[in-house]
């Protein structure tokens, strides 16, 4: 009974991330996608799957909720099971964000930013997909997914540093102000994709740790 | 009239080390919540009755030797042990029923100038090793059951899974124990006193009853256990039913009824230390060990007083 149980909660979860990266991939392909394009006009259709994605994220992670608070399951893990979910549905949310910011305001990035902007996505996306990795290893070798977590740290400053530095470049630029506001809000929600990345795996970091001890 | 005098006695003991004692065996796990309260209460049950009968009769041959007992005198201990330790479990104190049991026939021993001695003594040794033995034991299986899992590649339910059939087991194997090593406190002084009843019917009649107190009266107990002194991860509370268990189960092969409070209590103290000593309530030990002094001084007197006032008058 037990085991039916946690099979039925990994199989879930394993289904969750994967919704989560076709959510993340989608959305970063929509901001690559629309560095080189004049209007983002077309990839509406795109946004739209990206929003599916994520609602239906949404949907497995509160069927994961009702299943375990429902039976009462796994009283030492279960609230760090919701917990961590919680903090990684912030992921897909912050992309869908970003996709919608991209769409609805139109904004188009300037030649000089495309390659920081571009190396933040992928780099991003590179962050995510180890976020996920850990994720489904917490559920096989928790473990060894201390090895991972550094990889994510390694990414979100190298994010950061890329920010900060485009940040810089957006002002001394001689776009209009409010412009330059726009992109700056754009580089600010892309990278707060890796933060949130980064925050999955501090949780995952003491979760590892509580059952080490 | 002096069979269902037993028989009153009986139960009323039996009752209240089940609410005492058998909260020890689960407490920790249900406190944890990685195993449900009645499933505790059901095993328990079953596990004491089988421990009983099948390795009860030691240590009912121990008690009855602390001192030469008849019905009247055996049913005084009884009861008056009986209301002590049912006093103090509506209270939620862990008190040692073993220790209020041998209290109340040292008293009778004293009033009546027979004591033997050197059963006495190999009782007292055996007391004082419990929780220190338990919190060893405790200490070397965290350590060796941690290694082991370490080695394990798996992931956080897995192991969340072993944890909780490790629990059950260990919790099989406490009521187990209990039922072996405990029932004497309940029917060792009425052992002898009865034609045609054995001590394994004794054993039979006290471990249902211990039973019945597990049924009815045991969560107060065992969440104070389970709880209050150190708070205990799934791992920890594993450890501390399957070290606390084992000790009794040694002390039942040497056939002295050994508090299980105690076992349990040493068991946690010793995970505490391994974890740091900033981890333990003082104030929650401190009031235990006071509830532990309480019981069996306050049998000893009183049954000292009931021996003067009905008996010897």
């Amino acid at each position: 009974m037990f085991f039916k149980a946690q099979n039925w909660v990994e199989k879930r979860v394993d289904e969750y991330c994967n919704k989560s990266e076709e959510c993340v991939k989608l959305g970063m392909q929509v901001l690559l996608g629309c560095i080189g394009a004049e209007e983002c006009e077309s990839w509406k259709e795109i946004a739209s799957n990206v929003h599916r994605a994520e609602s239906r994220a949404d949907d497995l992670r509160r069927e994961i909720e009702y299943f375990i608070f429902q039976r009462s399951l796994f009283p030492e893990s279960r609230g760090d099971i919701l917990a961590l979910l919680e903090k990684f549905d912030q992921i897909p949310n912050q992309v869908q964000q970003t996709v919608k910011m991209i769409v609805e305001q139109q904004i188009n990035i300037p030649e000089f930013l495309r390659s920081e902007v571009g190396s933040i996505a992928s780099i991003t996306q590179r962050c995510v997909d180890m976020t996920i990795k850990g994720v489904g290893m917490l559920f096989s070798e928790f473990r060894e997914v201390l090895e991972i977590l550094g990889q994510i740290d390694a990414y979100e400053s190298e994010v950061d540093k890329i920010q900060s530095d485009a940040i810089i470049k957006v002002f001394q630029s001689d776009l209009e102000p409010a412009r330059k506001i726009l992109l700056r809000d754009l580089i600010n929600s892309i990278s707060e994709i890796s933060n949130h990345a980064e925050k999955v795996g501090d949780f995952m970091r003491i979760m590892i740790v509580k059952r080490m001890i | 009239m002096g069979f269902i005098l037993i028989f009153g006695v009986s139960a009323l003991l039996g009752i209240t080390l089940g609410a005492n004692d058998a909260g020890n065996v689960f407490g920790t796990a249900v406190a944890t919540r990685f195993v449900r309260y009645r499933t505790a209460c059901v095993l328990t049950f079953i596990f004491v009755v089988i421990g009983a009968v099948l390795q009860g009769s030691k240590g009912i041959e121990t008690l009855s030797g602390i001192t030469p007992q008849n019905v009247n005198t055996s049913v005084l201990v009884g009861f008056v042990v009986g209301i002590v330790g049912f006093i103090l479990s509506l209270l939620g104190q862990p008190i040692s029923l073993s220790q209020a049991v041998v209290g109340g026939l040292i008293g009778l021993g004293l009033s009546q100038n027979k004591v033997e001695w050197e059963i006495l003594w190999k009782v007292l040794i055996c007391w004082a090793f419990t929780p220190l033995g338990a919190g060893i034991i405790a200490i070397i299986c965290y350590k060796i059951l941690f290694v082991f899992l370490s080695h394990l590649r798996m992931g956080i339910l897995t192991r969340e899974t072993l944890i909780r059939r490790g629990l059950l087991l260990s919790g099989v194997i406490g009521a187990y124990s209990l039922g072996a090593n405990n029932v004497a406190n309940t029917v060792g002084m009425f052992s002898g006193t009865i034609k045609d009843v054995s001590n394994m019917e004794l054993a039979l009649l006290g471990g249902v009853f211990i039973g019945i107190g597990v049924l009815l009266f045991s969560k107060p107990v065992m969440m104070n256990v389970g709880k209050g002194i150190v708070i205990l991860d799934g791992f920890s509370a594993f450890v501390v039913v399957l070290s606390s268990s084992v000790t009794v189960y040694i002390f039942s092969l040497v056939g002295v009824p050994v508090s299980t409070t105690q076992a349990v209590v040493g068991a946690i103290v010793g995970i505490g230390i391994h974890h740091g000593v900033h981890t333990l309530q003082f104030k929650v030990i401190k009031d235990i060990l006071l509830s532990w002094l309480v019981a069996p001084i306050a049998c000893l007197v009183f049954v000292s007083a009931g021996y003067a006032i009905f008996i010897n008058k």
